[in-house]
């Protein structure tokens, strides 16, 4: 009877190229050969992030577009809740479990590390988003105990803009020869009213060049989102399209506009060494402005940061201020839409507690 | 070389502006014909029929024997090389991360039992014949998906490393080839 010890080790490796994460971990107890034939099975990871905030942790792992693992831990009266979910946002597919009583960022970190601390597991961003409320409560030895001396292979290290100082353990957290940038991540909301229902594309993108961290020879760089392109707004960030690259560090904006979709994406030089990148995301069609030295900059995929402060009310610590902005300004620019979203996602935040500690008891993975 | 058939020859269904055919049989003797296109798909049988210097005068008189593979895998293998010979190659670029999806067809194809699931992939890997290789192994992998380790060992059937030591011991102790 033929079955898989029969395949040879190179079959077992296709297969195994086949299998998704936590399939993949499965395999990895099953006997020690396959251990090893996993082990020297490379895997990647298109992002991951990592949070920790109020004493919850979440763990998110995404394969693909809308395919992601999302592990979220918080104390409750048993223990360690966890709620684990796959490749969907509604919170009727969550399924939950409780782990004895131990510390929640402490679990989240082995976790995050029995999954993804391997050699044979690339993973190309993983984000960082501990705001710095939570970092002034947590020690750096907190973060790299439960890690054990394990690195990730990360090529880009991720911090969001309320987390930057996670920063400076680049060199304790990966393979720090193989990051090839690290990268602040900020979302602008619209100076405006925004409608949270319809209006959650960004509009544009810009990014900074600043100097590496101290010490630290890989660039380093802020990828700022908005979700207003609109003339007043462009005006105030000094970024009209045609002179935003004379404005300080910026290397390449990404401008959305409301022309028709072209899905084939188009390279246009223009004069003084500059070009324009026409291309199309899910959120339509983009024109990426940077110099011809910067090309490579804008070839990449476009984040849909804005959709992640609707399906992670919790987790929106992406959001920044305009730092020229003074209070009077703000109020200038009817920032009470801010003001109003905040609000919203306390009032949901509330309300998952409140269903958590009412549900905790009574669901089970 | 001339074998008589022992069972009815598995025609090719489908055949576009006279192609080449080649006869095939399997270690079980059953006789397939396949054209010319669809038998490129198989490195192995691609490079024989060339070293042989088989050509479209003298190919079916010429039947290729296979003795690693049976009739039933054979069969299959011959239904998606016909049924892929066209297949366009991949274009290079696309604007999307397009996950690979296993076409409805190739599902039903391989809905085969374990066991026999493989055999086929141990036959294909023989022929070399990459797509089917890729389609058999997404198979495969997609058994694993939600399976605890202990569902995969019954469902690929590993043993145990326990199992496995008590399986290499009485191997050894067991008297081998005199001689």
């Amino acid at each position: 009877m033929r079955n898989w010890n029969h395949l040879p080790a190179e079959i077992k490796r296709h297969v195994v190229k086949n299998l998704d994460l936590m399939s993949r971990h499965s395999m990895k107890s099953t006997s020690h050969l396959d251990r090893l034939i996993v082990n020297s099975t490379c895997f990647k990871v298109t992002r991951v992030r990592f949070g920790y905030k109020q004493g919850k942790c979440l763990v998110m792992i995404y394969t693909g577009i809308e395919k992601f693992l999302r592990l979220e831990f918080s104390k409750c009266k048993e223990g360690i809740l966890v709620e684990r979910s796959e490749n969907t946002w509604d919170r009727q597919d969550i399924t939950t479990k409780i782990l004895p009583h131990t510390d929640v960022l402490k679990t989240g970190l082995t976790i995050l590390k029995s999954l993804l601390a391997h050699e044979s597991i690339i993973i190309e961003a993983m984000e960082w988003d501990i705001p710095k409320k939570s970092q002034d409560v947590i020690h750096d030895d907190l973060i790299l105990k439960p890690l054990t001396g394990s690195k990730f292979r990360i090529r880009e290290f991720v911090v969001m803009v309320d987390s930057q100082s996670i920063a400076k353990l680049v060199e304790k957290l990966c393979v720090v020869e193989e990051v090839k940038m690290i990268r602040v991540l900020g979302l602008g909301l619209p100076l405006s009213f925004l409608d949270v229902e319809n209006e959650l594309v960004p509009q544009l993108l810009y990014e900074l060049q600043k100097d590496p961290l101290p010490g630290s020879n890989i660039p380093y760089r802020h990828s700022l989102f908005h979700m207003d392109n609109s003339p007043s707004h462009l005006s105030h960030l000094q970024l009209r399209a045609n002179s935003f690259l004379s404005y300080v560090n910026i290397i390449a904006c990404h401008i959305r506009t409301i022309e028709p979709s072209n899905n084939k994406p188009e390279r246009i030089e223009n004069d003084g060494g500059k070009m324009d990148w026409v291309y199309t995301s899910d959120c339509g069609k983009w024109v990426a402005k940077t110099t011809a030295r910067n090309e490579e900059v804008v070839k990449r995929e476009m984040d849909n940061l804005p959709r992640r402060i609707v399906q992670e009310p919790f987790w929106n610590d992406i959001l920044y201020f305009y730092p020229e902005m003074s209070l009077s300004e703000m109020r200038d620019f009817k920032f009470w839409s801010l003001f109003n979203l905040r609000e919203k996602f306390r009032a949901e935040d509330k309300s998952w507690e409140m269903e958590d500690k009412e549900t905790s008891i009574g669901r089970r993975f | 070389m001339s074998v008589e058939p022992e069972v009815p020859i598995v025609q090719v269904e489908e055949v576009r502006e006279n192609p080449v055919l080649y006869k095939i049989i399997s270690s079980d003797n059953h006789v397939f014909t396949i054209s010319e296109h669809a038998v490129k798909l198989s490195k192995t049988l691609w490079d024989l029929i060339t070293n042989l210097g088989l050509t479209a005068e003298n190919a079916l008189d010429n039947p290729i024997p296979v003795e690693n593979v049976n009739g039933k895998n054979m069969e299959t293998i011959v239904q998606f090389c016909e049924r892929h010979k066209y297949d366009e190659e991949e274009p290079e670029y696309t604007n999307y991360i397009r996950e690979f999806v296993l076409p409805e067809w190739d599902r039903q194809l391989l809905s085969i039992d374990n066991e026999e699931l493989f055999q086929l992939i141990l036959a294909t890997n023989y022929l070399d014949i990459q797509k089917l290789m890729d389609y058999c192994c997404r198979v495969i992998g997609d058994m694993a998906k939600d399976k605890t380790p202990e569902e995969l060992r019954i469902i690929y059937g590993i043993p145990t490393d326990a199992e496995d030591d008590a399986l290499e011991r009485s191997a050894s102790d067991s008297p081998g080839p005199s001689g």
